[in-house]
């Protein structure tokens, strides 16, 4: 999915929602995002210095446990935190250039959906049962683009051809419930492309489904992505998801990134041990008759996160230091590694030399 | 769809023979003679006692009364003639559209549409009312939660359920209609004017479970996935509120106003008697000091009618508001 010639048609467009782009800014920058939850129990860090980029036709994978933060940088980034109780307190999200944190919600309202789209986890819980799939699909026309019922219907009908839906024309006037789980994905995925959208985020997509309906729908997004051009980010706990359709990964643990780099790449010699055990803790098809390695312990609670390093209470590198000082995000100088790569540890050069 | 409507309407049926046997039953059991009543304190001939004992079928078991009562049994036509002045065929039963004769030679059907519409006026003032206040109060207190707007309407729906509606029928009655003199104390005439205050008094209760019950339904409503979709959509507030939020969060408060519609209509008794509407709740009272039966039974029926049908709208409405609910 590297090598795409198709550009998202948004691209050609000079103003965002009225606002001016920036034609040599990437398609999307995070920069030191912080996004917090206040709790009866405490203040709960959910996003901590979060940073990433993603260019136009790439897919950018972010990996992490539940409780990670991965999601919240999902829904930080289109605006739909829940607030009270989640802010955010800090960074930026900038959409070519223009940072849309500090869009009045008119305008980010106008980017939501279509300019920057997203599809959740269950598709059951996130399509309104009580408005057929044609209602909900024709909905993103009618509201944006001001466009006719029964045109927008059609594209509505051209949309779920699009994403594979048999019968498209009979089914448009379905309701959620009526479709099989694969095919509510689909209809969100319809339902997210239905304007074109440059960034399309997609929120642990095929958890809710069977494993064999997980490849087809992420074969489906491939085959959309390598279409229309836009940049994707992938939010899954799924490492064989990752290695199958990103190019580039960030690894999450406890509100922070640990370690980014060219997916190829982090697989063979990651350095941050936390990327090391999840790495571990995956069934290998070549090794035979080996144990799987899980990485001890738990994530940990956001209210009491560890001191120093989030991840030593349950990393075998660990030492004083790791408990005392919280390690920037930075290039590891190993010589297997290269400039692209990011990673939060003291000791990545170490474990690098380890392997 | 079609289909649940018949069996539903087929259901009807024995709910109707039920309730209504169930009622006449129980009006049955109520002691004292009912002749005797009719005459007060003075004593009753004993040929004339006899005489009204056969007119009624007072003398006859309960399910034959029942069954000439309901039209299922034939019964003799003399009372028939004698009071309407014309012979009658003997079936002159509920299921004929006669509700029979009360003890003071009122057709039933007569004094129950002069009663009748008096309530349905005010169970429907009282209704809208309840709605119209309810859910926008709801609604504003569900969308902020934890404001002043939010915590008023929590107070005063807890004070207004709080308080029974006698009290706060009296003390409408004495603060609005006689000290502030806004509304008429008497609403025996039952026009729209004076109905305004016993329609507020009558529907204030389950203006507050409204309210709340719609507060609560939005603000988990406010929190389900689908109203983060259409957010992630780009659709405005007013449009997620509206069409995403709304529709799924009234589905619990609509069966509570189908169960109320019928409950205001049989519940308007005590406020009845504080205004002095000469609705139904009055005509069943005094029917059941008398021991009136045909009047009790008569209106009680149509109250069972009423909320039979109302149900049923209730759950047409369900599969309407919801398409997950299918009949079969």
């Amino acid at each position: 999915m590297t090598t795409t010639t198709s550009v998202p048609s948004k691209l050609s467009a000079s103003t965002v929602a009225g606002h001016d782009v920036d034609p040599d800014a990437p398609l999307l920058q995070v920069e030191d995002l912080r996004v917090e939850f206040t709790m009866p129990t405490g203040t709960v860090v959910a996003n901590d210095r979060v940073n990433y980029q993603l260019d136009a036709g790439e897919t950018l994978a972010i990996l992490g446990e539940s409780g990670s933060g991965k999601s919240v940088s999902a829904q930080a980034v289109m605006g739909i935190i829940d607030s009270p109780p989640g802010a955010i307190t800090g960074g930026a999200v900038r959409y070519r250039g223009i940072d849309l944190l500090q869009l009045p919600e008119k305008d980010r309202r106008k980017v939501r959906g279509d300019h920057i789209s997203i599809i959740f986890q269950d598709a059951l819980t996130a399509l309104n049962p009580v408005y057929t799939v044609g209602f909900q699909i024709a909905e993103m026309l009618r509201v944006h683009r001001g466009t006719s019922k029964s045109e927008a219907r059609k594209v509505a009908v051209d949309l779920m051809d699009r994403v594979k839906i048999p019968s498209a024309r009979e089914r448009l006037d379905a309701y959620p419930h009526e479709f099989s789980g694969g095919m509510r994905q689909r209809v969100m995925i319809a339902m997210s492309l239905a304007l074109d959208p440059a960034v399309l985020i997609a929120d642990e997509p095929t958890t809710a489904l069977d494993v064999t309906v997980q490849a087809q729908v992420m074969d489906l997004l491939a085959e959309l992505q390598a279409e229309t051009g836009m940049g994707l980010i992938l939010i899954t706990h799924d490492l064989g998801v990752v290695a199958e359709v990103a190019d580039r990964v960030a690894v999450m643990y406890a509100g922070r990134i640990v370690e980014t780099g060219e997916i190829d790449d982090v697989y063979h010699t990651p350095t941050h041990p936390y990327t090391i055990g999840l790495m571990e803790s995956l069934p290998q098809l070549d090794v035979k008759g080996g144990r799987l390695r899980p990485i001890p312990g738990s994530p940990p609670d956001l209210t009491r996160r560890p001191s120093g390093c989030a991840f030593h209470p349950r990393c075998r590198f660990a030492q004083q230091v790791c408990v005392d000082k919280d390690p920037e995000l930075r290039i590891p100088a190993a010589s297997m590694v290269d400039d692209d790569r990011l990673a939060a540890c003291h000791f990545s050069e170490e474990i690098v030399d380890a392997q | 769809m079609f289909r649940y409507i018949i069996r539903r309407i087929l259901q009807f049926i024995p709910v109707f023979f039920g309730a209504t046997f169930l009622i006449f039953a129980m009006v049955f059991a109520i002691p004292g003679d009912p002749i005797q009543a009719l005459a007060g304190d003075k004593p009753v001939d004993p040929t004339t006692k006899a005489v009204l004992e056969d007119r009624y079928n007072l003398e006859d078991p309960l399910l034959e009364q029942y069954g000439k009562y309901i039209g299922l049994i034939p019964q003799d036509p003399t009372l028939d003639q004698e009071i309407a002045g014309e012979p009658g065929d003997g079936f002159a039963g509920v299921l004929q559209g006669e509700f029979g004769y009360s003890l003071n030679r009122r057709p039933v059907s007569d004094i129950m549409a002069d009663a009748i519409p008096k309530t349905a006026k005010l169970a429907l003032m009282a209704f809208v009312f309840e709605i119209v206040l309810g859910i926008s109060a709801g609604v504003i207190a569900g969308l902020r939660r934890g404001s002043f707007a939010d915590n008023l309407v929590l107070v005063s729906t807890l004070a207004v359920i709080a308080i029974p509606v006698f009290v706060a029928g009296y003390a409408a009655q004495l603060i609005v209609g006689v000290r502030l003199g806004w509304a008429p104390v008497n609403a025996a005439q039952a026009t729209f004017g004076q109905l305004i205050l016993p329609a507020m008094v009558l529907g204030a209760t389950s203006l507050a479970y409204i309210a709340r019950l719609t507060r609560t339904s939005l603000n988990e409503n406010l929190r389900a996935d689908y109203v983060k979709t259409a957010t992630a959509k780009g659709l405005p507030r007013t449009r997620v509120i509206g069409r995403h939020t709304l529709r799924n969060s009234l589905i619990p408060v609509i069966t509570y106003l189908g169960i109320d519609l019928g409950a205001l209509m049989g519940g308007a008794i005590i406020t009845e008697g504080i205004f002095n509407i000469p609705g139904i709740g009055r005509t069943v009272f005094e029917g059941i000091i008398r021991s009136d039966g045909p009047v009790v039974v008569g209106v009680t029926t149509f109250l069972v009618v009423i909320f039979m049908i109302s149900n049923l709208l209730v759950d047409v409405m369900y599969a309407w508001l919801d398409p997950r609910i299918r009949y079969e």
